[in-house]
C-alpha cells in the first residue's frame, strides 16, 4: 500500500475510533431508557457514515457489518423490531468489531469475512429473517469482502480488487433496490452513489434548449476525444513510459470528459454526469498517477469514449453493465502498473465533490470555456448558407457583366480621345490657314471674310496697324477659338473620364478581389474536412473488429480534403459500408493471416487526395483480396454470367456492385445482406462519382471512389468551337498553345508537342457536332492541353474567350446526366455555356468492369419517327435473350430471338429487323462468322449490329469493328445505355 | 393548317401571354377533370391549342407553366436530335424537346417564328417546341370514341404521336387532339437522361 493511501487509512480509523465511545454511549443510554429516539436516530448515523466512508477508503468489511448494524438499527427506528436485551448485545458485538478493526487494521489485519458473517448471521436472527436464506445472502456478502483486511502485500492487492467489485456490486444493488436515498448520509457516501444512481424513469424536465446546446457542445468534445484518443493510439504503439506528448493529449481528454461531465451535471443528465466522473477518476490517475502506459490502456480509453457517447446519444440508460466491466478493466489497469492504492486516493478526493459535479474544483475553468464555445459558434440553417452561396455566385456574375460594360466603357474613352485629337487638329489647321491668308491678303480677306460687316467699322479704326503689328479678330478667327476652347474642354472632359475609368477599375478590382474572398469564405462555410468523419469511421472499424474479432488498423490520409457538407453526408454510409465489407470480407482472421506470413495486425487503409477537379477516395486493405471461385460460382446460381463463358476478373469484380449478390451465404450483424454495395453505388453515382474495384489475391483490395467537385462556381475558361461557347474548368488546363510550324506535326496523325510529350490533337468539334461538315484544318489552331486523372489531351478549339468565375448548375430536372458535360453555367448576359467534362466527353471515363465500355459512337441525327423498332437479338443463353427481349419489348419495340447465327440467317431471310444484337461465343455459328456471312449479303449490310458480349477487351472490340459491327456492348450493361446505343444506331 | 372557322383568328402572341398568366393565375381552371364521358359537364379543363405540322393539337393548361417566343438554345453534346438542348428561362435551366422531331414528323431544327410552350409533371420541367400557339380553349366536349376509331395503337410512323393522345375534341371540320402531358413526359424516351 502507497503513502498516501494508508494516511487516509489511518485517519480514517482515528476518525472511527472517536465514534466508538458515541456508539457506546448511545447503547448504554438507551439500555436504561428505549424510547430515546433522538439517540436512536444519533446512533443510525454514526453507523450509517462508518458503512458509506468505509467504503470510500477502501475497508469493505467494516462497511459490510457497519451496514447490518445499520439495517439493524433501521429495523428499530421502524418499530419493526423492540429495543430488547440481545439486540443490545448484538449492538455491542458489532461495535466490538469496530475497535478491532482501529487496533488491528494497521497492522495485523483483520478477520474480515469472520466477523461479518458472525455480525450477519446475528442481525438476521434478532430481524427475524428465514434462517433458509442465510447461507445465500452470506455468500453473495461475504464474496465481496477479503479473508482478512488490512494487511499489505499481494493479498492486499487482491482484497483491493474484491473490494472494488464488490463495492460496484453493492452499488449496482442499491440501484436496483432504489430504496436507500439518505441525505443525511456522509457526503462521500451519497457522492458515490449518486454517480452511479439511474437517472429517474422519466427524464428530469430538461428546457429543450438547453438540452440542444448541450448536444451541439458535446458533440465537440466527443470528436475532440475521439480524435485525441486516435492520437493517442498512433502513439502508443507498446507499453512503456508516457512521453509529454501522450500527457498532454491526456490531458486534453480528461478536460474534454470533465467538461461533458461537468455540462451534463449541470442541464440534470445524471447518467451522463455519472460515467464521465467514473472516466475522469481513471484519467486523473493516468495523468498524475503513473508513468507507464500501453495498448491496452487506450483501448479501454477509446471504450470509455464510446460508451461516453452512446450514453450522450441515450442518457436514459446508464448502461449500467458497461460501466461496471470498464470500471473492472480500469482497477485491473491500475493495478498492473502496481500502484494499486493510488486510485483510493482519487477516489477519496472526489468523494469531496458534491453531487453538484458542474462547481467542481475547475468549474471557473470550464465555465469560461463554455462560454467562449458559445460565442464562438452560431447555428445557422444549411439552406441559409445555400442561399448565401447562391446569391453571391450571382453577384459573381453581376460583376463579370460589369466587368463587360467596363471595357465598352473604356473603348468609348478611347474613341472620346481620338475625337478630340481630331477636333484638336482641324482647329491647329484652320487656325494656321487662317492666319496665312491673313498674312498674305489681310485687306482683301478682311473684306471677303464673312460677318465682316461688324468686325469691318472695327478694322477700319485701325487700318494703320500692320496685320503683325495688330491682331484682329473676324468671326472665322473668333470660331477657330472656340473650336480650340471646345478641344481643350473635349481633353479635359477625357481626363476627367480617364480618371473615374482609373478609379472605376481600381473600385472594381477591390470589389472583386473581396467579393472572391467573400465567395471563398462562403465555400469554406459548406466544406468540411474528412477529419470531421474519420471519427465515426474509425469507431465503425473498431466496432467491428471487435465484433468479428479481428485486429484491424484504420490508417486514414489525406483527412484535411474538403468536401460539401452534403457530398460527406451521403458518402458517409458508403464509406462505412466499404470499410465494415473490408473488415467482414477482405481480412482474414490473424491466425490465418499468420499462416500466410502476414502479420496479425491488419491495415485498413482510407485515403483521400484531389485529382483535377476529383476528389479521389481509396479504401483498401491487406486482406485476401476478392474470392473470384466464390463469385464465379454465386454469379452462376444467379444466372449472371454463363456456364460456359469464361469471364474475366474485373467483370466478376463489377458483379459485387449488382443489388442483391453477396457471396455470403449468411446474414451476418456486419454484413451479407447483398444490398449494400448496390447502395454504394447508386449513392455515389447520384453524387456523379464512380467506384471501381481491383484486388490482388492475399494482397488485398482497393476501392477507388471518384467524386467531382460540384463547387458552386469555380474559375473556368471559356473558349468558341463552331461560334457556340464552351467552358472548362480552369484547374483542368495545364497550358494553352499557339500550334505552329515548330511544334505540330501533321502527318500521319495531327500532334503537338507540349514539353517532351507528343499529344494527338482532338478536335473538340467532333465531339461536339459530330457529322458536321469536314473542313479544312486549321493551320495553327489553338490548343488546350486539359489534364485530368493523370491523363493529358490537346483539344483543338476555335477562339479563346478569356477565364471567368463561373456557377455551375445542373442541367435541369430533365436532363440528370448528359454524357460529356458536368454541368452548365449562365454567363452575364443571359446564355447558357456548357461545362465540358473532358475525360467524359472522348469516352476515356468508361472504366473496365465498371460500366459498358461505350463505344465512341458519334451521335447520328433524330433517331427517326416512332415506328416501333424490330430488334433481332442473336444470343445462346435464353436467359440473356429473356432479360433483353425484355428491355426492348418495354421501349415498345418489336423483338425477335435466335439462338445462333445460323437460325439468325434464316430468320434474316423472313424479315428484316432495325438493329441486331449479337453475342460473340455461341455454338454453330458465332457472332463473328455471323458478321462475315451478313457482310456477303448485300441486302443485309445496313442492319446496324451491336455486339452484346461480357469480351470487353480491345481486340474482341477491334475485330468485331472490322466485321462491321457498328457498337459494342459489354454485359452486365446498363439498360439506359444500352437503349440509347440502340437508339442511336438504328435511328 | 386547314380553314377552321371562327377559332382559326390569329391572337397576337402577348394577348395570349398575357390572357394564359391571368388564368394560370386566377386558378380559375378546374383540377384535371377526366377526359372521358365528359359529355356536356361544364368543368372541362381548359387547353392550350397548338398546331404541329398542320396538325391541331392541345395539352391541359394545368400541366402548362408557361408560353414564349423561342427562347435562345444552347445545344449540348451527345443528345438524341430532337432534344434541341437547354435554355435559361429566367435563372431556370430547363430542357428543349422538337415534339415535331420527337413525333418522328420532321427532322430535327428550329424554324422561325416557332414557340414554346413549358410543361411539367411531378417530376421535370420541359419546354417543347411547337409551330403555332392558337390560344386556350376549354373544349365542351371530349369525345373519347373518336379517338379510337381515329387512331389505332397500332400507328406507326408520322403517326406515332398519336400514342400520347388522351382524347379528340370534334370541331366542325377538323379534330382537336389533346396530348396526355404525363404520358409524354414520362415516356421512356423522354427520360433516357434521368439515371447514372
Amino acid at each position: 500500500m502507497s503513502g498516501p493511501a494508508d494516511e487516509i487509512i489511518k485517519g480514517y480509523m482515528e476518525e472511527v475510533r472517536t465514534h466508538i465511545p458515541s456508539l457506546t454511549d448511545g447503547i448504554e443510554k438507551l439500555r436504561k431508557n428505549p424510547d430515546q429516539k433522538n439517540v436512536l436516530t444519533e446512533l443510525h448515523r454514526l453507523v450509517h457514515t462508518i458503512k458509506g466512508a468505509s467504503l470510500m477508503v477502501g475497508i469493505p468489511g467494516l462497511s459490510r457489518i457497519a451496514q447490518q448494524m445499520e439495517d439493524l438499527l433501521g429495523d428499530i427506528l421502524s418499530a419493526k423490531l423492540k429495543l430488547t436485551e440481545p439486540v443490545f448485545r448484538v449492538l455491542q458485538f458489532v461495535t466490538g468489531h469496530f475497535q478491532t478493526y482501529c487496533d488491528d487494521l494497521a497492522e495485523k489485519g483483520v478477520p474480515a469475512r469472520e466477523m461479518l458473517h458472525k455480525t450477519l448471521l446475528a442481525c438476521r436472527r434478532l430481524r427475524g429473517l428465514p434462517k433458509e436464506e442465510d447461507e445465500s445472502a452470506a455468500a453473495s456478502l461475504l464474496q465481496s469482502v477479503p479473508e482478512t483486511e488490512g494487511l499489505s502485500g499481494e493479498e492486499e492487492t487482491g482484497a483491493e480488487e474484491d473490494e472494488e467489485i464488490a463495492a460496484l456490486a453493492e452499488l449496482a444493488r442499491m440501484e436496483a433496490g432504489g430504496e436507500e436515498a439518505e441525505p443525511s448520509g456522509s457526503s462521500a457516501a451519497s457522492a458515490e452513489q449518486q454517480t452511479v444512481e439511474p437517472a429517474p424513469a422519466a427524464m428530469p424536465e430538461i428546457m429543450p434548449e438547453l438540452l440542444e446546446s448541450f448536444y451541439e457542445e458535446s458533440k465537440e468534445h466527443l470528436e475532440e476525444l475521439d480524435s485525441s484518443l486516435n492520437s493517442l493510439e498512433s502513439r502508443i504503439a507498446a507499453p512503456g513510459p508516457m512521453s509529454p506528448a501522450v500527457k498532454e493529449i491526456i490531458r486534453k481528454i480528461r478536460r474534454a470528459v470533465h467538461t461533458l461531465k461537468g455540462a451534463a451535471a449541470v442541464i440534470g443528465l445524471s447518467n451522463i454526469s455519472a460515467w464521465g466522473h467514473i472516466m475522469e477518476d481513471f484519467l486523473d490517475w493516468l495523468y498524475e498517477g503513473t508513468q507507464d502506459m500501453g495498448p491496452e490502456t487506450v483501448s479501454v480509453l477509446m471504450e470509455s469514449a464510446d460508451l461516453l457517447a452512446r450514453i450522450v446519444a441515450l442518457p436514459q440508460d446508464p448502461q449500467r453493465s458497461k460501466v461496471l466491466s470498464l470500471q473492472t478493466r480500469y482497477k485491473e489497469i491500475m493495478q498492473i502498473s502496481g500502484k494499486g492504492a493510488v486510485p483510493k486516493e482519487d477516489a477519496a478526493a472526489p468523494a469531496a465533490e458534491p453531487a453538484e459535479v458542474g462547481e467542481s474544483l475547475e468549474s471557473d475553468d470550464r465555465g469560461a470555456d463554455i462560454f467562449s464555445r458559445q460565442t464562438q459558434t452560431l447555428r445557422v440553417g444549411t439552406e441559409k448558407v445555400d442561399e448565401l452561396v447562391n446569391l453571391i455566385g450571382e453577384l459573381m456574375i453581376a460583376a463579370g457583366a460589369f466587368d463587360q460594360q467596363m471595357s465598352i466603357f473604356a473603348e468609348a474613352i478611347h474613341e472620346l480621345e481620338r475625337s478630340r485629337e481630331r477636333v484638336r487638329e482641324i482647329a491647329r489647321n484652320m487656325e494656321l490657314e487662317y492666319e496665312v491668308r491673313a498674312l498674305g491678303g489681310l485687306r482683301s480677306r478682311s473684306v471677303l471674310s464673312p460677318g465682316a460687316g461688324a468686325a469691318g467699322t472695327d478694322a477700319s479704326k485701325f487700318e494703320d496697324f500692320d496685320s503683325l503689328e495688330l491682331d484682329q479678330y473676324s468671326e472665322l478667327s473668333l470660331i477657330i477659338r472656340t473650336l480650340n476652347e471646345s478641344a481643350i474642354d473635349v481633353s479635359a472632359i477625357f481626363s476627367r473620364l480617364s480618371n473615374l475609368h482609373s478609379d472605376f477599375d481600381g473600385h472594381l478590382n477591390r470589389q472583386r478581389v473581396l467579393l472572391s474572398e467573400v465567395q471563398d469564405k462562403m465555400m469554406r462555410i459548406r466544406m468540411i474536412p474528412m477529419s470531421t468523419l474519420g471519427n465515426k469511421l474509425r469507431r465503425t472499424v473498431r466496432e467491428v473488429a471487435k465484433v468479428l474479432k479481428k485486429k484491424i488498423r484504420l490508417v486514414i490520409t489525406g483527412e484535411e480534403i474538403e468536401l460539401d457538407r452534403l457530398i460527406w453526408e451521403k458518402i458517409t454510409d458508403p464509406l462505412m459500408h466499404l470499410l465494415r465489407n473490408a473488415a467482414d470480407h477482405g481480412i482474414e482472421m490473424p491466425d490465418v493471416r499468420k499462416e500466410k506470413g502476414k502479420p496479425p495486425m491488419a491495415v485498413l487503409r482510407l485515403e483521400a487526395s484531389r485529382e483535377g477537379n476529383q476528389v479521389v477516395i481509396r479504401i483498401s486493405d491487406d486482406g485476401a483480396g476478392l474470392d473470384y471461385r466464390s463469385i464465379r460460382k454465386k454469379a452462376r446460381r444467379a444466372g449472371l454470367i454463363d456456364e460456359s463463358s469464361t469471364v474475366t476478373e474485373e467483370e466478376l469484380a463489377a458483379l459485387i456492385f449488382r443489388p442483391g449478390f453477396s457471396t455470403r451465404d449468411t446474414i451476418s450483424e456486419v454484413s451479407g445482406r447483398g444490398v449494400g454495395m448496390d447502395v454504394v453505388r447508386e449513392n455515389i453515382q447520384s453524387l456523379k462519382g464512380n467506384v471501381r474495384v481491383q484486388s490482388w489475391k492475399d494482397k488485398g483490395t482497393r476501392f477507388t471512389i471518384r467524386i467531382p467537385l460540384t463547387l458552386a462556381a469555380i474559375r473556368a475558361l471559356l473558349f468558341t468551337v463552331e461560334g457556340r461557347t464552351y467552358a472548362i474548368a480552369l484547374n483542368e488546363i495545364r497550358e494553352i498553345i499557339r500550334a505552329d510550324a515548330q511544334n505540330m506535326i501533321k502527318i500521319p496523325k495531327r500532334a503537338i508537342r507540349v514539353g517532351n510529350e507528343l499529344l494527338p490533337i482532338t478536335c473538340l468539334k467532333e465531339y461536339l457536332f459530330p457529322g458536321a461538315s469536314e473542313k479544312e484544318p486549321c493551320p495553327a489552331p489553338i490548343v488546350l492541353v486539359t489534364e485530368c486523372g493523370g491523363k493529358a489531351e490537346a483539344l483543338e478549339i476555335d477562339t479563346l474567350l478569356g477565364q471567368q468565375e463561373i456557377v455551375i448548375k445542373s442541367t435541369g430536372t430533365h436532363l440528370h446526366h448528359v454524357r460529356g458535360i458536368s454541368g452548365v453555367t449562365i454567363v452575364g448576359d443571359g446564355t447558357v455555356v456548357p461545362i465540358l467534362n473532358i475525360p467524359e466527353l472522348l469516352g476515356m471515363e468508361a472504366e473496365p468492369g465498371m460500366m459498358s465500355a461505350g463505344f465512341a459512337e458519334p451521335v447520328s441525327a433524330a433517331p427517326g419517327g416512332e415506328a416501333p423498332l424490330t430488334v433481332m437479338i442473336v444470343d445462346d443463353s435464353i436467359s440473356i435473350r429473356q432479360v433483353v427481349s425484355r428491355l426492348m419489348e418495354d421501349q415498345g419495340w418489336k423483338v425477335q430471338t435466335a439462338k445462333d447465327g445460323i437460325e439468325a440467317l434464316e430468320k434474316l431471310g423472313e424479315s428484316r429487323p432495325d438493329i441486331i444484337i449479337l453475342d460473340i461465343e455461341m455454338p454453330r455459328m458465332n457472332g463473328y462468322e455471323f458478321l462475315n456471312a451478313m457482310s456477303a449479303e448485300p441486302e443485309y449490310r445496313g442492319i446496324p449490329v451491336v455486339m452484346l458480349t461480357s469480351r470487353a477487351t480491345a481486340k474482341h472490340q477491334d475485330k468485331a469493328v472490322g466485321l462491321g459491327a457498328k457498337g459494342f456492348m459489354v454485359k452486365p450493361y446498363n439498360d439506359n445505355e444500352f437503349i440509347d446505343l440502340v437508339l442511336k444506331l438504328a435511328g | 393548317m386547314k380553314k377552321n372557322g371562327a377559332e382559326k383568328k390569329f391572337i397576337p402572341l402577348d394577348e395570349l401571354l398575357e390572357r394564359t398568366d391571368r388564368e394560370l393565375g386566377s386558378g380559375y381552371f378546374p383540377e384535371k377533370s377526366e377526359p372521358e364521358s365528359a359529355e356536356e359537364l361544364p368543368g372541362s379543363a381548359p387547353c392550350i391549342r397548338f398546331v404541329l405540322d398542320d396538325i391541331l393539337m392541345a395539352v391541359p393548361l394545368s400541366t402548362a407553366l408557361e408560353i414564349g417566343r423561342q427562347p435562345r438554345i444552347t445545344q449540348l453534346p451527345n443528345l438524341p436530335g430532337w432534344m434541341l438542348g437547354v435554355s435559361n428561362i429566367r435563372g431556370e435551366i430547363i430542357s428543349i424537346v422538337d415534339l415535331k422531331a420527337f413525333f418522328g414528323m420532321a427532322p430535327p431544327g428550329l424554324k422561325r417564328n416557332q414557340r414554346f410552350i413549358i410543361l411539367h409533371n411531378a417530376e421535370m420541367k420541359t419546354g417543347i417546341v411547337v409551330d403555332r400557339i392558337i390560344g386556350i380553349y376549354t373544349p365542351e366536349r371530349i369525345d373519347t370514341g373518336t379517338r379510337s376509331q381515329l387512331y389505332r395503337a397500332a400507328d406507326a410512323g408520322k403517326m406515332a404521336w398519336t400514342a400520347y393522345v388522351s382524347g379528340v375534341v370534334s370541331l366542325g371540320d377538323t379534330v382537336m387532339s389533346i396530348l396526355d402531358t404525363d404520358k409524354l413526359l414520362s415516356c421512356p424516351r423522354m427520360n433516357a437522361f434521368r439515371g447514372e
